[in-house]
């Protein structure tokens, strides 16, 4: 009886085996096709960066060729960028800066709110707590943008209507109403860590900096990224402070400039070159936070 | 070390529920208590309150005397252990043991030494550079409990900290708890649902329930003398058994019948001596309880013998448990009617449904009231019952004569029951005499069993006296009863008077009308508190004075001396920074070689062992197949083979991570052993620095860093100076009976408003007023009422007052009889008397 029972159940294994091969085959090739899909605009992009003229049409470039270029073929060069960076008309570099400045000092405080908001929602007890809450989740329902208009007359009252600073403090201002992921996080480190630190000497401050902070790497890294990156993509709120000058504006107006004027076809690759510049900084932060990004810090603080 | 003190603790969350409800305990210096009940009894949140996590809602904690409501956890010099450990992830267990002390700001060495010091005790030495994920439970725990001893704290508090650990590691780190409670003698304070910890450990044991303590006593003394029915079924594993029953006495003898299981037991009435005499009518339901190990086999069949029908047996080893049941209609399978729980160890002639006599050990056993399921037989009797009669001017009982007072004569009761309780009883010269036959002290009270014409009664005496001495006793007329058929002939004097009032500030008082007495009184206050911290800001004025004249100028040559010094000895240190870095650059450059070649070495191994793995399966299989014609066989190896296949790849990769993540644990201890030994080389090299920089400071620039102290010193007392006449400046009053004021004192008005906050004003009280806490007063501030009568109780006089501004009446000791008719006005001495929160029933002075 073993015996039949158990061939049974081999046999039973090695088809269950087989079928789960050909879900997977199904699976992989479905899931490459979409990312192939997603990934175009991107390989598009690099691609006309590196193209010498504006020819939607084609995906690449031709070989610089002197047969190419004589037929008035796209061919591989480097100008676009030498033109991003040199270009008088379009100061890319002013841009770049004034974005990089706002969304250094935007990551920054932004970080400190919203990881000290949530601190103070995850562990304080107060009146009022869970209306607040409530409250910024309903408000954070709202599009932005609905706010616009009010926002720049009220910055006109303080005369701040064109001034990259006023931009920070727009970012800033709303930056406690992203409490719900972090807070989410510290409620899962234990109170009890809390309450040895307050035995042991420590006031909330130096509970915060010295036991929690370090126990939340993921979650600083995250929001580090979070705020950094709202304001370098931004394009509404910059464009309207900005008002059409150009040592204003940041890189996601200013490119939206250069294709908006007359000279769309003769500026398309340049612009090219200027999206791929703007993704950098994205990409070395994230690259350089990654390693911090390691989950399971807190094991060993309780029973495991 | 310290003592502790809850006075009437409570816990209410703000929807109302009462977590801790009325707590009062004395916990002594170096005692371990251990709080013991059910999940949800309230004995964490005493604790958490206790170690300031949470809000005390009302009542006192005093720590060395010293009230601590509003103290923060960290000054309350306490320290705690969780169930969770809580230590710090991020941190080595040296880094996790010193934190406490780092942040209170101990030099290094101090705090090096004290860490090898805890770990020594608690055999952690070898772990302390790893980090707490590395270790095991009771290693984490041992951690956690290094944490708390380290800094020496007055109290240890253990919040249920065994329970996450398995029972044989349990069992050991209850051992060595024990040990170390002995070897500090500090206050231990233990939290725990587990009886077996409260018992083994607990100098004293406290058991909760529903927020109330129900109990608090040694352990063996919860075990013999269990207050309620809750206790003794608590404490004590299997459980006590519990029947209904009720108690007659007829004559000498008092019956014991069983409610359910029509069982009668005729007991000896000087065997059941401390059961509340009420209980005995055979009316009120009672709960009589026995241990299992208080009932016994026995073979004879007689009055004390009753019969009993088994039902099954539990073997535990050493001994046998035998469930039995008294009742013989009663089969079915859930019914706890009438079960009876027998330890034994005849247990071999024994079978299952056989019918066996069993005998109750009636010194251990317990009576309770089944409603409020109290014990009556308590270890100190409440008061004594006698048959008595009473005639016109003088009261008979157990043969003896006593002449009453005048306020008792004049009534005729041929057959009634009187009531004395034990307090009421006092050695006198004129009393009667009666002989001690057995002494007891319980929880500081005297209690003597006397003896007179041949009936036992209790009585609760200061002198000290011997057993077998024959002593002269009279009683206290005012505190007996006398009773015929319920009702009450005589009644004693209630023991307090009860007013209603509110709490007043100082300006609504003065407001409504001119109480001159209190306006100098609260003056006087004010300026002693000034002239306190007057004389304070004056001695610290001398004595910075007195230093800067001690100060002497350094010429610029020794400065500069002093100087050179200095420099050389911060460039000796930072070249000893350096070098500790560089070598432990070296060293962590060399692990991690170390670790790279290693991790390549098992992956080579690995390969290895897994191709020769492979390698010999394939052979067999095809071995098996050539010399193996039987088809069913074939196939059974072939799809083992398979298998083999299948899961050859993820069983050469699991092997592989096991061993590198082993060695990557290993490298990782290492490396944060490394650093940690480093960084803290490094401080404190960085702390000399500082400190010889100070000291520098201090001989150079000698007047200024005195000055700087002085004036941070003289900030604090100015602060302190302002503080103490603002509180003096405060006064509080009660308004009694809407009729007076009564001045509080600042022990009272601060209990109250901490208990209360700014609800204080809102609330009502209600105050019992002890009789001899009045004082005649002629002052227009005071109560009004007309004497209605003077009782003479021979030993005390008292007056009967009646209120004018309520019909209430209320009764004072007076030195001599007042007139009847005449209108007296008194006073409240109101830190004599019982304050209570009417609202939420709260007990607060």
């Amino acid at each position: 009886m073993t015996d039949l029972s158990l061939g049974k159940k081999t046999s039973r294994y090695r088809s269950h085996k087989r079928a789960v091969l050909t879900r997977n085959i199904f699976l992989y090739i479905f899931l490459t096709i979409i990312s192939i899909i997603w990934l175009i605009p991107f390989v598009y992009l690099i691609f006309q960066s590196l193209s010498s003229i504006y020819s939607p049409s084609n995906f690449m470039p031709y070989l610089p060729t002197e047969e190419n270029i004589a037929n008035g073929y796209p061919v591989w060069t480097f100008e676009n960028y030498v033109k991003l960076f040199t270009d008088t008309n379009y100061p890319f570099w002013k841009w770049y800066l004034n974005t990089f400045v706002i969304s250094l000092v935007t990551m920054i405080i932004q970080t400190v709110l919203v990881l000290g908001t949530s601190y103070a929602l995850s562990r304080l007890r107060f009146k009022g707590r869970q209306g607040i809450m409530r409250l910024i989740l309903v408000l954070g329902m709202f599009p932005g943008f609905l706010s616009t208009i009010i926002i720049y007359f009220t910055l006109q009252l303080f005369h701040m209507e064109s001034n990259i600073f006023s931009l920070i403090l727009i970012y800033i201002a709303s930056s406690a109403m992203q409490y719900y992921i972090a807070k989410g996080f510290f409620d899962t480190i234990p109170k009890s860590l809390d309450e040895a630190a307050m035995i042991d000497g420590a006031n909330k401050n130096t509970i915060f900096f010295r036991i929690i902070m370090p126990l939340s790497k993921p979650i600083i890294v995250y929001t580090l990224l979070i705020s950094f990156t709202s304001p370098w993509g931004d394009f509404m709120t910059a464009s309207y402070i900005a008002g059409g000058n150009p040592s204003m504006m940041t890189v996601a107006v200013g490119l939206q400039q250069m294709i908006t004027l007359t000279q769309r076809v003769e500026m398309f690759p340049t612009f090219c070159a200027g999206g791929v510049v703007v993704a950098i900084p994205i990409m070395i932060l994230f690259f350089w936070l990654q390693k911090y990004y390691v989950e399971g810090i807190t094991g060993g603080a309780v029973k495991g | 070390m310290a003592s502790l003190k809850l006075e009437h603790i409570y816990k209410v969350y703000p929807n109302g529920t009462k977590a801790v409800n009325d707590v009062s305990l004395d916990i002594k210096n170096g005692e371990f208590i251990v709080f013991v009940g059910p999940s949800g009894c309230g004995k964490s949140t005493t604790l958490r309150m206790i170690a300031g996590l949470e809000e005390i809602t009302a009542g006192e904690l005093y720590i060395d005397n010293q009230i601590v409501n509003d103290v923060e956890p960290k000054d309350r010099d306490i320290a705690m252990v969780f169930q969770n450990y809580a230590l710090y992830p991020h941190m080595t267990v040296y880094e996790n043991m010193a934190f406490g002390l780092k942040l209170r700001h101990v030099p290094d060495d101090v705090i090096q030494e004290k860490v090898l010091w805890a770990s020594e005790i608690l055999g952690i030495k070898d772990y302390l550079d790893r980090k707490p994920r590395a270790m095991s439970g009771g290693q984490r725990q041992r951690v956690a409990l290094g944490r708390a001893i380290l800094r020496d704290p007055k109290v240890m508090l253990l919040d249920e900290p065994l329970s996450n650990l398995d029972a044989k590691l349990r069992t050991q780190m209850r051992t060595e708890i024990a040990k170390l409670h002995q070897k500090l003698k500090t206050t231990f304070i233990y939290v725990t649902h587990d009886q077996v910890e409260a018992m083994t450990l607990g100098d004293r044991v406290v058991v909760m329930k529903a927020g109330r303590i129900q109990q608090v006593d040694t352990p063996k003394n919860l075990y013999d003398y269990p207050s309620n029915i809750f206790v003794a079924g608590f404490i004590g594993t299997p459980q006590m058994n519990f029947f209904d029953c009720t108690l007659l006495k007829e004559n000498d003898d008092i019956l014991i019948k069983f409610k359910n299981e029509n069982v009668q037991l005729k007991v000896p009435y000087n065997r059941l001596i401390k059961v509340n005499p009420d209980y005995l009518d055979g009316k009120h339901p009672i709960i009589l309880g026995i241990r299992c190990e208080h009932v016994h086999l026995t073979d004879k069949d007689d009055d004390l013998a009753i019969k009993a029908k088994i039902s099954r047996f539990e073997e535990l080893g050493s001994e046998t448990l035998i469930y039995a049941t008294l009742s013989d209609e009663d089969d079915s399978i859930v019914s706890e009617k009438g079960q009876i729980i027998i330890k034994s160890d005849r247990i071999n002639e024994l079978k299952p449904n056989e019918t066996i006599c069993i005998k109750f050990d009636l010194s251990h056993t317990y009576f309770f009231d089944k409603v409020t399921e109290e014990t009556i037989t308590p270890r100190l009797p409440k008061e004594n019952v006698f048959d008595a009669r009473l005639s016109d001017k003088e009261l008979e009982f157990l043969g003896m004569h006593f002449a009453l007072p005048l306020v008792l004569q004049g009534k005729h009761v041929e057959k009634a029951s009187l009531i004395i309780p034990v307090d009421a009883f006092r050695i006198d010269e004129n009393g009667v005499c009666v002989k001690v036959i057995d002494k007891e002290v319980i929880n500081g009270f005297k209690l003597y069993h006397l003896l007179v014409n041949n009936r036992v009664f209790f009585a609760v005496l200061n002198e000290d006296l011997d057993v077998e001495a024959e002593i002269k006793l009279s009683f206290d007329y005012s505190k007996i009863t006398v009773k015929k058929d319920d009702d009450n002939i005589i009644k004693p004097i209630q023991k307090y008077d009860e007013y209603k009032a509110s709490f007043y500030n100082y300006q609504t008082v003065i407001s409504k009308g001119d109480f001159a007495e209190f306006t100098k009184l609260r003056d006087e206050k004010i300026k002693s508190a000034t002239q306190f911290m007057d004389a304070q800001i004056l001695l610290e004025n001398n004595e910075y004075e007195k230093k800067r004249l001690a100060l002497t100028d350094l010429s610029d040559e020794e400065k500069s001396k002093l100087e050179q010094q200095l420099k050389e000895f911060i460039d000796k240190n930072r070249g000893e920074i350096k070098e500790i870095k560089a070598e432990a650059k070296k060293q962590s450059a060399e692990l991690k070689s170390n670790f790279t070649s290693l991790k390549k070495k098992l992956k080579s191994d690995n390969d290895h062992l897994f191709d020769q793995k492979k390698a010999d399966e394939i052979k067999e299989f095809n071995e098996f197949k050539k010399n193996n014609k039987d088809k069913d066989a074939l196939k059974r190896r072939s799809d083992e083979y398979h298998i083999f296949k299948d899961n050859f790849q993820s069983e050469k990769e699991n092997t592989l991570n096991l061993a590198i993540n082993s060695a990557t644990m290993d490298y990782e201890a290492k490396i944060s052993s490394l650093n940690a030994s480093t960084r803290r080389k490094i401080s404190l090299l960085k702390k000399e620095i500082h400190e010889k920089k100070k000291e520098y400071n201090y001989r150079v620039h000698g007047e200024k860093s005195l000055l700087k102290e002085h004036v941070k010193r003289l900030k604090i007392l100015e602060s302190k100076r302002k503080d103490a006449i603002e509180r003096a400046s405060l006064v509080f009053f009660f308004k009694i009976e809407n009729d007076c004021f009564a001045l509080l004192s600042d022990i009272i008005s601060n209990k109250l408003i901490q208990g209360l906050g700014t609800r204080v004003f809102s609330k009502e009280f209600k105050v019992e007023v002890p009789h001899d806490a009045y004082h005649m007063s002629d002052s227009t501030n005071s109560i009004k009422g007309t004497v209605v009568d003077n009782l003479d109780y021979e030993s005390a006089l008292f007056a009967k007052i009646k209120l004018q501004s309520s019909d209430k009446y209320v009764y004072v000791k007076v030195d001599e009889s007042l007139q009847v008719g005449q209108t007296v006005s008194f006073e409240i001495d109101v830190s004599k008397s019982m304050i209570t929160e009417t609202g939420m029933n709260i007990r607060l002075y």
